[in-house]
């Protein structure tokens, strides 16, 4: 057995109609407030839906932290932001114990707790803490719990860590470790931006300052979002070929490609296995789609592995980054495994159009 | 014609019978035929396409097979046939490894999901129930099948010309093997005339064993790398045969001779018994009993055929009328198997047509001109001549053949002038006799300067050169002979 229901059922067409326009709405605000980026709303959205955490790189000023703070907005959401500085203490994220005079003049310890106590953590510049800190953030966001003197309480649900790091000025940073790095859904990365959306952004802003959304998420809203996510089916061929693809990106895989054999050292974990299956279906419901296709693994795949794979120092000195490995293992592996020889191919008929 | 056939293999769908409509809502087995299709597309073309590429395999191992066999064994080619059963089975392996390789029913709906963009529906519609979602799988695009066989059929056409180049190439075009050569009808032909040269009893039992052992060397030996020697070998023993039968023809036209002289006399004798002195006529018949006994001691054919009755009556001179008739027989007996034997050596062509006509030449004789002859001796003593120049040729008459031949001396001087050598290529076997021939010896003479070996790098010997050896083939002058003669001899003394 798979792991499939016994008889699953696909989501009617209606359900799944309201729950696209939901989303399309939160898509829609978050286009206004910033612009320029609809498909990495779209993945954020992706990664919300699948209850993951997203690492944002980008240089300062590309809108990471405003994105998120939108995000939080559009959702309503309750949102914390934390600046990660070298001398940051967990304590100073999940909290701490404190004693307090009770009204009777006694003393106890009560918990204080920490900003981690949210919906939406914003850990702005993670990589600047040290790795004692960053590793506060392991159980949160795997077990999103938290365990201080033996007493593990719970975080709020739903519960996201959005961190951003600065690829550049990384003096005095520390690189997050493998661990880490595994937890986080997507790494998405922040580009530059169009002199279109550029001038957009001048003349629409006074002072940059981006507009308040206008129609938030009530909280049942949020609720049938992540009802609908539920129940996107993902196809047997499709776990298959997410299996095949994590499978090769081990070097000396059976379907491993030249540059993973180069240039990899270490493949991505099972974690990102069911990483990609959870983001896929998110992408197949933001696309209006009851179940996963292959165009659905492949729009996540490269933020979901790219972070993932460990590259050998060959790598860096050709200069191969871990996203032109993913594209090449995309573009190599067949979907649907048919295993056929070279000479002979599935064409799609001219003229013919897809329903 | 190619275009036709791959057509044939992968047909569009719009050439193929329309897919069965369910309505607006199509039916499970609507898909399941859709995929069911595509399948067997599928699997038709993998197997021609697997059949083709062992028959590619199949064909060049036979056409190398065929090489080989050809060239080493000289194996005929009919015998190649068997590879086209072969072919059969290349087309069950075909079809096996093709079924083998086709993919599943699930894949290849992956596939139409994927190449239709359906976004994982139809792969959900294979997994469960989709409900309603089915109205949106009402027209899902049936992919073409594309195959590329140029590559495959360029190498069938290889490996077709290869074994048809293979098959029809002429044995002379082939490579010689080791023991290729093909002299079974010569060996054939030298053993029939060895075996009548045996009959006959031309030759003695244990030469006839070693000419056997000979043949059946020869035929062990054969080199194809090098016939000439074999063929050599084989010219020589018909040639040895071929000289034993013209001696034995030979032998037998000068038995022939004999007895016709003496088959002469013995028929002039009976016929001038009554006219002649008893004492010439006893005279006579010692001279023919002294030319049967020569006829007899030089042919062994005409000792056997003699009785002893009559050799007792050749030895003492005494012959009656019966017996004298008895040895005319005997002779005419000896010359018909004389006959026989070398019409058997002409049939077996070891010697030549016309040495029977030589052979019937000797035989004849004229017994009225002996009879003339002997009664016109007036006395015993004149008899006596005309008998005893029988046995010797060139006296008297044409009918007494040649004069004897002169000796040879060698005591006359033979001039040089005009004389030359007779130039003669020698046959491939002498060549090759020459080339294992050995080093005997070297004769003593002046060495030959070595080339130098390099000179020393440095010290006392800087830039001497290695080597030496090379003879001193100064010119000594006559006045400074003594004097060398007198150096080498110096420590002598």
């Amino acid at each position: 057995m798979t792991g499939h229901a016994a008889s699953p059922t696909l989501l009617p067409p209606e359900e799944l109609s309201r729950a696209v326009k939901l989303a399309e709405r939160v898509l829609r605000q978050m286009d206004q407030v910033l612009l320029g980026r609809s498909e990495l709303h779209r993945m954020v959205l992706a990664g919300v839906l699948s209850r993951g955490h997203i690492l944002l790189e980008g240089l300062p000023g590309v809108g990471k932290t405003a994105m998120i703070k939108a995000l939080g907005q559009v959702l309503r959401l309750q949102f914390q932001r934390v600046q990660f500085t070298p001398d940051l203490m967990p304590s100073d994220i999940l909290g701490t114990h404190i004693l307090r005079e009770t009204a009777g003049g006694g003393r106890e310890m009560t918990f204080q707790s920490g900003p981690i106590f949210t919906n939406i953590l914003l850990a702005d510049e993670i990589n600047r803490a040290s790795p004692k800190t960053q590793s506060a953030l392991l159980e949160a966001m795997q077990e999103r719990s938290v365990t201080l003197l033996g007493n593990t309480r719970m975080l709020p649900d739903p519960f996201f860590v959005l961190a951003s790091q600065n690829p550049i000025e990384l003096e005095g940073t520390y690189l997050l470790p493998e661990a880490q790095l595994d937890r986080f859904l997507f790494k998405l990365t922040l580009g530059d931006v169009s002199v279109d959306v550029l001038e957009g952004i001048i003349t629409t802003r006074r002072r940059g300052e981006p507009p308040v959304p206008g129609e938030p998420l009530w909280p049942e809203e949020l609720a049938r979002l992540f009802s609908a996510m539920e129940q996107i089916y993902l196809p047997r061929a499709v776990s298959r070929y997410i299996s095949r693809l994590v499978a090769a990106s081990h070097p000396g895989g059976e379907e491993a490609t030249a540059d993973v054999n180069s240039y990899v050292t270490y493949g991505t974990s099972p974690r990102a296995a069911i990483a990609m299956a959870e983001a896929a279906r998110a992408y197949a419901l933001l696309a209006g789609r009851p179940s996963v296709g292959f165009e659905d693994v492949q729009a996540v795949a490269p933020a979901v592995m790219n972070h993932r794979l460990i590259l050998n120092y060959k790598a860096r000195f050709d200069q191969v980054g871990p996203l032109a490995i993913v594209r090449g293992l995309l573009d190599s592996l067949d979907e649907a495994g048919l295993n056929l020889p070279a000479d002979v191919q599935i064409e799609k008929v001219a003229g013919e159009k897809s329903p | 014609m190619f275009g036709s056939v791959c057509r044939f293999l992968c047909p569009s769908p719009a050439a193929m019978p329309a897919r069965p409509s369910g309505g607006s809502r199509p039916q499970p087995e609507d898909r399941d035929r859709l995929v069911s299709r595509l399948r067997f597309r599928l699997g038709r073309i993998l197997v021609l396409r697997e059949c083709l590429t062992l028959a590619i395999v199949w064909i060049m191992l036979w056409a190398a097979t065929v090489v080989g066999l050809r060239a080493a064994f000289r194996v005929d080619r009919p015998v190649f046939l068997w590879g086209l059963p072969g072919l059969a089975l290349v087309a069950v392996a075909g079809i096996l490894l093709a079924v083998r390789r086709l993919p599943s029913p699930a894949a290849l709906r992956a596939a139409l999901d994927r190449h239709g963009r359906l976004g994982g529906l139809l792969m959900a519609a294979g997994d469960t129930d989709i409900g309603r979602w089915s109205r949106e799988l009402t027209s899902v695009p049936e992919p073409a099948l594309r195959w590329r066989p140029g590559r495959q059929v360029m190498l069938l056409a290889g490996s077709i010309a290869f074994l048809l180049a293979a098959l029809l190439v002429p044995d002379r075009v082939l490579p010689a093997g080791a023991k290729s050569l093909e002299i079974g009808g010569e060996i054939q032909k030298l053993a029939e005339k060895l075996q009548v040269l045996k009959e006959e009893q031309i030759l003695p039992p244990d030469r006839v064993e070693a000419l056997e052992n000979d043949l059946a060397s020869i035929r062990r030996e054969a080199l194809g790398t090098d016939p000439g020697k074999t063929m050599e070998a084989i010219d020589h023993l018909d040639r040895s045969f071929s000289k034993a039968a013209a001696d034995a023809a030979e032998q037998a036209i000068q038995d022939t001779h004999a007895a016709s002289r003496v088959q002469e006399l013995a028929e002039a004798l009976q016929a001038v018994q009554g006219q002649l002195d008893p004492k010439q006529f006893a005279e006579a018949m010692k001279e023919m009993a002294k030319l049967a006994e020569q006829a007899a001691e030089e042919g062994n054919l005409l000792a056997e055929s003699l009785s002893e009755e009559l050799k007792d009556g050749l030895r003492e001179g005494e012959l009656t009328e019966e017996q004298l008739r008895a040895l005319a027989e005997a002779l005419g007996e000896c010359k018909a198997c004389q006959q026989a034997k070398l019409g058997k050596l002409v049939e077996a062509q070891l010697i030549d047509g016309d040495i029977l006509i030589l052979l019937t030449e000797a035989g004849e004789f004229d017994p009225d001109a002996l009879i003339e002859a002997i009664l016109q001796c007036e006395d015993g003593d004149e008899l006596a001549v005309l008998l005893a120049s029988m046995g010797l040729p060139g006296r008297g008459g044409i009918t007494r053949g040649p004069a004897p031949p002169a000796a040879m001396i060698w005591q006359d001087p033979v001039a040089k002038e005009d004389a030359a050598f007779q130039e003669k290529v020698l046959p491939p076997g002498a060549v090759a006799s020459l080339k294992e021939s050995r080093l005997a010896g070297i004769s003593a003479g002046d060495p030959t300067a070595a080339q130098p070996s390099g000179g020393s790098a440095g010290g006392a010997l800087a830039a001497a050169q290695a080597g030496g050896g090379e003879a001193q083939t100064q010119v000594i002058l006559p006045q400074h002979e003594k004097t060398v003669q007198r150096y080498f001899t110096r420590e002598q003394k």
